[in-house]
């Protein structure tokens, strides 16, 4: 889905339930009652549509980047924390006593009912505690498999805490017509959840891997190499990553997101370049051949197949060789005519991976902390250095794909920028969202 | 206007892309207190 799409979907969607209120209407009540409810209907909506974001939904995900879409759902979901902490703040003067008899439909008054408001009352102290778990997650330090368990059933309870509170409390959220948008939404909402943990680990069922080999690489970088069992194996585009779970069921929440470093046209075999780096990458060498896998995917939009520039900058930092080697190899494996520069930057050589391949290439190995004797580059990547490796032409021309530490991809981006590369011509996929 | 669109970093373009949803939340919600 295209970024203008995505942005026009998400606000028809989000902006749906207000506007179908406003269109049922009712007589109007006083200013910040009504602000308390608009905030509450947005809020609301827009956590349900928090569910499709995170989903890993190609169709939403493949063409912005799984990156950008996971960035959208992460600022807008601390948007719907603030709407959602004002929403019961601006009930103020209401008169209390319970629902007025003179006004059984709530079109004049709210209602003061505990067991109508105590379902708000509990999502409204479970929605911050979720974001600021979310927003702490790193510094907090728990494993990422129970992150994605508390996050997930902490989501979807606050979803249904807020429907029964909309529905019962609402002025309205109680009109038959809401009320069905909001089962319809909160349906489509907790649909993507069994989505994820449920229909794809089905069908994964049947697609099964066995660990075909694993090599250790560099001190902490191991390469993994997985066949497919009893079928045709994964369609993908050099540079895309999958979900990997090595060893577990289907259904089993230790997967991890790894960018694939072999190419389509090689065969069937899927290999991964990975670092150890804590969880599940801690134990990678440990990995027996001939153990089960299950990969979700392809995911991502780091791609270069049919793009008409005349050459191919690929600008990789550690791990991040993986997605880009895989280009390189799909290019070699197609015989792709297009020229081919690649800079690799690392701290010290013995983390250096794959070096004979890429040194039969047009390599530039860059080390912020060489040997001596060290005759590569050495400092990081960064702007200098791509003017160094990269003629005016080749800045004005080629495709940019850059993967690794975030601020390499930073600079290198920011740099490119100021050298006259269009934006649309830098390709970059970021596994750390913030 | 686009030319410098297509100059900003990708990170100024999500920027962007999400002061501009907000902003639309923030007319929807005058809109409905208005009406």
């Amino acid at each position: 889905m295209k970024p203008i799409v995505l942005i026009l979907v998400y606000l028809a969607a989000v902006l749906l339930p207000p506007i179908c209120s406003a269109i049922i209407g009712g007589p109007s009540r006083v200013f910040h009652q009504e602000l308390a409810s608009v905030l509450g209907i947005l809020a609301f909506s827009m956590v349900l549509v928090e569910f499709v974001l995170s989903g890993r939904f190609k169709r939403i995900s493949n063409g912005v980047g799984m990156d950008i879409t996971m960035r959208f759902h992460q600022v807008m979901a601390r948007t719907a924390l603030v709407l959602a902490l004002l929403h019961p703040l601006l009930y103020q003067g209401t008169p209390t006593g319970g629902q007025r008899p003179w006004d059984p439909t709530r079109q004049l008054t709210i209602t003061t009912d505990f067991s109508s408001l105590s379902s708000g009352i509990a999502a409204f102290l479970l929605l911050p505690a979720l974001v600021l778990l979310a927003l702490g997650r790193k510094q907090l330090d728990y494993k990422y498999e129970t992150w994605r368990l508390m996050h997930g059933v902490g989501a979807l309870l606050i979803a249904l805490l807020l429907l029964h509170h909309t529905t019962y409390a609402g002025r309205y959220g109680s009109d038959p017509v809401m009320m069905w948008l909001w089962i319809a939404m909160t349906g489509i909402a907790v649909g993507s959840l069994l989505y994820v943990y449920l229909l794809v680990p089905i069908l994964n069922r049947a697609r099964a891997w066995r660990v075909q080999s694993v090599t250790q690489l560099t001190p902490h970088q191991w390469q993994v190499t997985v066949t497919p069992q009893g079928h045709a194996g994964l369609t993908y585009d050099a540079g895309q990553f999958v979900w990997l779970n090595v060893g577990h069921s289907p259904f089993s929440l230790h997967e991890n997101p790894f960018s694939i470093a072999s190419a389509p046209a090689t065969g069937p075999a899927v290999s991964f370049m990975i670092k150890e780096l804590g969880d599940f990458t801690r134990g990678i060498g440990l990995i027996a051949p001939g153990t089960h896998a299950y990969l979700d995917g392809p995911y991502g939009n780091l791609s270069v197949t049919d793009r008409p520039e005349p050459g191919v900058a690929l600008i990789a930092g550690g791990v991040g060789l993986g997605p880009l080697l895989s280009i390189l190899r799909q290019m070699r494996a197609t015989d792709d005519p297009r020229k081919v520069k690649i800079v690799y930057g690392n701290r010290k050589l013995d983390q250096i991976a794959y070096r004979e391949e890429l040194s039969a290439e047009d390599t530039t190995f860059v080390l912020s902390e060489p040997p001596e004797g060290w005759t590569g580059a050495t400092g990081w990547v960064d702007g200098a250095l791509i003017e160094r490796v990269f003629a005016p032409e080749e800045i004005e021309n080629w495709v940019f794909v850059t993967c690794g530490p975030a601020q390499m991809m930073s600079v290198v981006e920011d740099h490119l920028l100021a050298l006259g590369t269009p934006s649309n011509r830098i390709l970059s996929e970021r596994f750390d969202y913030d | 206007m686009i030319d410098r669109f297509r100059k900003m970093s990708l990170r100024q373009r999500v920027s962007i892309a999400i002061w501009v949803v907000n902003i639309v939340l923030c007319l929807t919600v005058l809109g409905f207190v208005l009406r």
